[in-house]
């Protein structure tokens, strides 16, 4: 997913291929930043991703 | 390779399976197993093993965390979403599977406030904004979303939320992996690793498949050329005659995958002295309960729990399906007694269940082979 708005309390807004978007935790994951992609499951980041599995924008 | 539509280019993956032609020794089996949903799925929607030669055979381990779940466990959260006052929270897959009588989805019809979520953290919001009502979330998954609840219970520590429990059932890839290289009804070549439960507890942990019982494993990701490259790299681990740990999905799985998610499971949960896992029986250290210092969100001390162990269903082979030993369509009720809206056994309910992926990518037209 990638990330639209920064993290408040751990919890950053983010968007799937979609668009559509849910609160995820990124305590695992380090800063991230408007833009930066990750690997989210259930609600977790788990990794920063290089937008590896992307679609074309 | 930037973008997903590359990683399902038709013409690479030809290449690809050409290569695995040429790198098979001709008159051996293969069999490959992969112990993860995500891969199953991708299998059977692009057509993978169809790519693959005759003699190159790909199994589905136990990497469906709902299909795991024996019937008493969910007899279990049934009865907890019916005690008084309970909003009773799963994701979308857990309100289909079949208990001994009946589904979660049933327990709502039947007056229980059952809720669909897609996260722990949406459970938390419903206890936040139901303060008079005790929210119960029905934890499953692996190490990859066994993280995602326990910074869910961290925060509802921190914030000193009392209504607010978890039905725990989240259970760990290595104990399953040992119990099938342990088991006689298998003869494995090698293992495509599961890519996202890697993310979280890295490649290491996998270092015992090889070193211990001599099988080669290659994590991969999750597009088709993903698991055909996989297959490539575990084909020339076996004609080279190494046997190893390698990582095809480098590009999203570290080495030591996430010590900060190592860090909060240690700190939330401890490992149950043993845990049912629908097909392969008891399996020691292998499931997740809350630990003494989250003693106070663990449904399982605020509710009655019947923990009633329930046979499956005589009809139901998924206890082979998840152990590899039968393919989907050799169950006596695929796509007959059992279908996805019709299900008997959790195979065919979840998403990730390989009964599930073989019937809704159209493949059960298959002719049965006579056993």
């Amino acid at each position: 997913m990638q990330v639209r708005r920064p993290a408040e309390s751990g919890v950053a807004l983010c968007a799937d291929e979609s668009g559509a978007t849910s609160e995820v935790m990124v305590d695992l994951v380090g800063h991230v930043a408007p833009g930066d992609w990750v690997l989210v499951h259930a609600g977790a980041a788990l990794q920063l991703v290089e937008n590896p599995t992307g679609f074309r924008q | 390779m930037r973008f997903v539509d590359e990683f399902r280019d038709a013409d690479l993956g030809q290449v690809l399976a050409s290569e695995i032609v040429t790198t098979v020794e001709p008159g051996r089996h293969y069999k490959l197993m992969e112990v993860c949903g995500g891969h199953t799925h991708t299998i059977y929607k692009y057509g993978v093993d169809d790519l693959l030669p005759e003699n190159v055979e790909l199994v589905h381990g136990p990497g469906c965390p709902v299909c795991v779940i024996p019937m008493g466990r969910v007899d279990d959260g049934i009865a907890v979403a019916h005690e008084e006052n309970v909003i009773f929270t799963c994701f979308g897959d857990m309100m289909r599977v079949p208990g001994s009588r009946g589904t979660l989805l049933e327990a709502k019809a039947e007056g229980a406030d059952v809720r669909m979520v897609y996260s722990p953290l949406d459970a938390l919001r419903i206890a936040r904004d139901n303060p008079d009502r005790e929210v119960v979330f029905f934890a499953v998954g692996f190490e990859t979303t066994a993280p995602s609840t326990a910074l869910t219970l961290m925060r509802a520590k921190a914030e000193g939320i009392r209504n607010f429990t978890c039905f725990c059932n989240h259970v760990t890839i290595v104990p399953p992996l040992r119990a099938l290289l342990e088991s006689p009804d298998l003869r494995l070549d090698g293992f495509i690793g599961p890519g996202h439960v890697s993310t979280v507890v890295g490649a290491r942990p996998f270092e015992f498949i090889p070193a211990d019982y001599g099988k080669p494993i290659v994590i991969a990701g999750f597009e088709p050329l993903d698991l055909l490259q996989a297959v490539h790299m575990i084909l020339l681990q076996l004609r080279e005659r190494r046997c190893e740990v390698e990582n095809q999905y480098k590009r999203v799985v570290p080495y030591d995958g996430n010590p900060e998610a190592l860090r909060v499971l240690e700190e939330v949960f401890e490992l149950r002295p043993h845990f049912e896992w629908r097909g392969l029986g008891f399996i020691s250290s292998s499931g997740l309960k809350l630990n003494d210092a989250y003693a106070d969100f663990d449904a399982e001390l605020r509710f009655p729990v019947p923990g009633i162990r329930v046979a499956d269903p005589k009809a139901c082979q998924c206890g082979e399906v998840l152990k590899g030993v039968i393919s989907p369509w050799e169950c006596k009720v695929f796509g007959t007694a059992c279908t996805p809206e019709r299900p008997i056994g959790t195979c065919m309910v979840s998403s990730e269940g390989a009964c599930a992926a073989y019937y809704n990518f159209g493949r059960f037209a298959r002719e049965r082979e006579v056993v």
